[in-house]
């Protein structure tokens, strides 16, 4: 049986009156990239907190490949590499000098350590600027950095908090490629983000949460299944929806229409076929087309559909 | 080992910030150059401060006294106290302090109200006759200075003053002993009592030719050469072991307000999520306070000793001093910052708590000569810097003894900031 990169086991926090995590738990496998998806508040790095050792559980445990973060916090922790969802560099010494203090911090000495630092380099693009002072950096050379001290003890797993919030598309970019390698090399890595495209790209699976619970675990598909292969298309207009309901559900396509506060949302097999028909409806009873929207079924939908509430709200 | 690394990083961190490296060096250094220039100038050799030479004319008018005969004074015969003083005044011992000429009343008048002297000293008629206890004489020498002058005439009337102390008691001891050998029947001849006399105006001559007489203010000698520091140098040596014990609490409380800087800006979450225990993080923390202080107080150390020739006392209880003071110094930036939540709330503690606590500990060298001299003798041993700043003065003092009971008192401090931080902290990133 393979052991899991990384077990948890009914964690619960609270935070004075605030029950910031209730009772999670999933299991990761080694070699898996798994998203925790959630709007900001949800509950997402406090869990991390408690999976890294940061933070103690008020219930609940975590295993890292085997190892209690509890019981066993030091050798648990050597299994981890963290990309901490604030830059957490010393800004006034220059990134050579971040890498090797943080690479001693997880044992590497000598040549080897010479030699992560600078492959570590190398990976976050950042060999021309290893020795400038960090507080030169742009944010997303920060960033990259700030990936690359989790990196350089090759780590069995990796945890990034929100990595790529708040930076410029190119070091984006750098970032989920980085990760895309890690994967490939067999790394484990619990990523947390409110980019469900990010989630998307990424994840082979992806836990949704809010209000600090977990709400859906699986792949993508199976989690777009939950809302089905149905596009959404709302839609505002001008007269009276009464007129226009008729005609709109008998389209071959149309699978329901419900309305609120003044807006139509349509459930429809194929949006881009059946849009054309729709507007023609409208018109011939008098009905103007205010605006429209089209959701094809995606991660958000999922969230919506589960919460009532869009991801980013 | 990595207690170590972290201390190095933290060290190398210090060494690259202006702001720190002013408060580590830059401030002491500049505060005993400001103490320098007001005693008296700095700068090499040439410059090295000295007691302004007063110029004194002495106008002896001291009739002496039919008890006290004449008797040989350093080969000379004399018949007054006054001559003695005079003569003692115009000694090599005070050669480098005041330019003495002997001079009438008028004259000397004239030449402080002209400037060409800065004080006049007039020994009264009855001068003997009233140190020698006729009851009903009594005799004030007058102090006629140029009001503008300060330093030199008051250290010219202490010197006399001193002496004048020491002729007084001279004559009692020598009443006491004619009455006592008068009770027992023996009558010294006239020579026999001048033979007394000598002796005892020989022996307060030998006081007062001496650096390490009964006077407050010392001649002039080289500390380099094995004598007994100057006045810059008492005055530089207290001020600059003050500074440097004031900003080495001032290093320690800003080494360990790295751990709330690095708790706002995340490297802390950060090392507290690698392979390493809070307690190896803490102890990382304050060894980066020591080394710092230790560099602090060495180089400290060595810029009073090249720069004024300040002697610091023998290494052993230099070095045992230093150790008191740094693991004291580290030891309380760890409690300090353990009592407060943020790097806003420990700006505080470096205006009020680091201020109230240096300078109480370091009054003692402010009120030297004062009578508030004796309370604050006790009142500063209770902050860790007034334990410092008498170990210090023990350690230069050359008192081993005292220095490793207050090296000692400075280590019992250490423990107990550093158990009361180390556990706050502990609770609080648990």
């Amino acid at each position: 049986m393979n052991l899991s990169a990384i077990k948890v086991q009914n964690l619960d926090k609270n935070f004075g009156d605030l029950h910031a995590v209730r009772d999670v738990s999933f299991e990761l496998q080694q070699g898996e990239i798994f998203s925790l998806l959630g709007p900001n508040g949800a509950g997402k790095t406090t869990t991390i907190g408690m999976i890294s050792g940061l933070l103690k559980p008020d219930a609940g445990d975590v295993w890292l490949m085997g190892h209690s973060i509890q019981q066993e916090a030091e050798v648990a922790k050597a299994e981890l590499g963290i990309v901490p969802q604030e830059i957490a560099l010393y800004e006034d010494i220059s990134a050579r000098a971040n890498l090797n203090f943080w690479g001693k911090m997880y044992g590497l000495r000598g040549s080897e350590l010479n030699e992560r630092v600078a492959e570590v380099l190398e990976l976050i693009g950042l060999e021309e600027r290893a020795t400038g002072a960090v507080s030169k950096f742009s944010g997303g050379m920060k960033r990259r950095l700030n990936v690359g001290v989790a990196l350089l003890h090759h780590p069995r797993i990796i945890i990034m908090d929100e990595p790529t919030v708040g930076i410029d598309p190119q070091s984006r970019r750098k970032i989920l490629d980085s990760v895309k390698q890690l994967r490939d090399d067999g790394v484990t890595i619990l990523f947390t983000t409110h980019y469900m495209e990010e989630a998307q790209e990424l994840s082979d699976r992806i836990a949704i949460m809010d209000h600090g619970e977990i709400i859906a675990l699986g792949t993508h598909q199976e989690l777009i299944d939950i809302v089905g292969e149905l596009d959404r298309i709302t839609l505002t207009i001008i007269g009276e929806s009464a007129k226009v309901k008729p005609l709109w559900q008998v389209i071959d396509g149309v699978k329901e229409i419900s309305s609120e506060n003044g807006t139509l949302h349509l459930l429809v097999s194929d949006s881009n076929q059946i849009l054309p028909e729709v507007f023609a409806a409208a018109s011939s009873v008098g009905v103007r087309i205010n605006s429209v929207q089209i959701q094809e079924p995606n991660l958000e939908a999922v969230f919506l559909h589960l919460t009532g509430r869009a991801l980013r709200d | 080992m990595k207690s170590i690394i972290i201390a190095l990083k933290d060290l190398s961190r210090a060494f690259r910030s202006m702001f720190a490296l002013a408060f580590m060096f830059g401030v002491p250094i500049l505060m005993t150059l400001l103490f320098a220039f007001l005693f008296g100038g700095v700068g090499g050799s040439e410059s090295e401060f000295t007691v302004p030479k007063t110029t004194v004319r002495i106008v002896n008018l001291d009739a002496g006294s039919e008890l006290i005969p004449a008797f040989d004074f350093e080969g000379q015969s004399v018949d007054s106290l006054g001559e003695v003083l005079t003569h003692i005044l115009q000694g090599r011992a005070f050669a480098e302090l005041m330019e003495i000429t002997l001079a009438n009343e008028a004259t000397a008048r004239a030449a402080v109200d002209d400037r060409e002297a800065g004080l006049a000293i007039i020994i009264p008629p009855n001068f003997t006759a009233a140190l020698t206890g006729m009851p009903e004489e009594t005799a004030e020498i007058e102090f006629y200075q140029d009001p503008e002058l300060t330093l030199g005439p008051q250290i010219t009337q202490s010197i006399v003053m001193g002496m004048v102390d020491g002729f007084s008691s001279g004559v009692i001891s020598m009443d006491s002993i004619l009455q006592s050998l008068n009770q027992q029947g023996i009558l010294l001849s006239s020579t026999q009592q001048a033979q007394l006399i000598q002796s005892l105006t020989q022996n307060g001559q030998e006081t007062y030719s001496t650096p390490s007489g009964g006077l407050t203010i010392l001649p002039p000698s080289d500390p380099a050469e094995g004598g007994s520091p100057n006045l810059l140098q008492t005055i530089i040596r207290s001020i600059m072991g003050g500074m440097m014990i004031f900003y080495a609490f001032y290093t320690g409380v800003s080494a360990a307000q790295t751990i709330l800087q690095e708790q706002e800006n995340g490297t802390l979450a950060r090392l507290f999520i690698s392979p390493t225990a809070v307690r190896t993080i803490l102890n990382g923390k304050f060894l980066a306070g020591f080394l710092m202080i230790i560099v602090q107080v060495v180089t400290l150390l060595l810029f009073g000793r090249l720069a004024f020739q300040i002697n610091w006392g023998p290494l052993l209880n230099l070095a045992i001093f230093t150790i008191g003071l740094v693991a004291a110094a580290a030891s309380f930036g760890i409690f300090v910052m353990s009592l407060v939540k943020d790097t806003k709330q420990a700006g505080i503690i470096y205006g009020a708590v680091l201020t109230f606590t240096g300078m109480l500990g370091i009054s003692s060298i402010f009120t030297v000569g004062t009578s508030a001299e004796q309370a604050f003798k006790f009142i500063p041993l209770a902050v860790p810097q007034g334990w410092a700043m008498q170990a210090l003065e023990a350690a230069w003092s050359n008192n081993l003894g005292n220095t490793l009971l207050l090296t000692g008192g400075m280590l019992v401090w250490s423990l107990i900031f550093f158990l009361v931080g180390n556990a706050r902290f502990k609770k609080r990133f648990a």
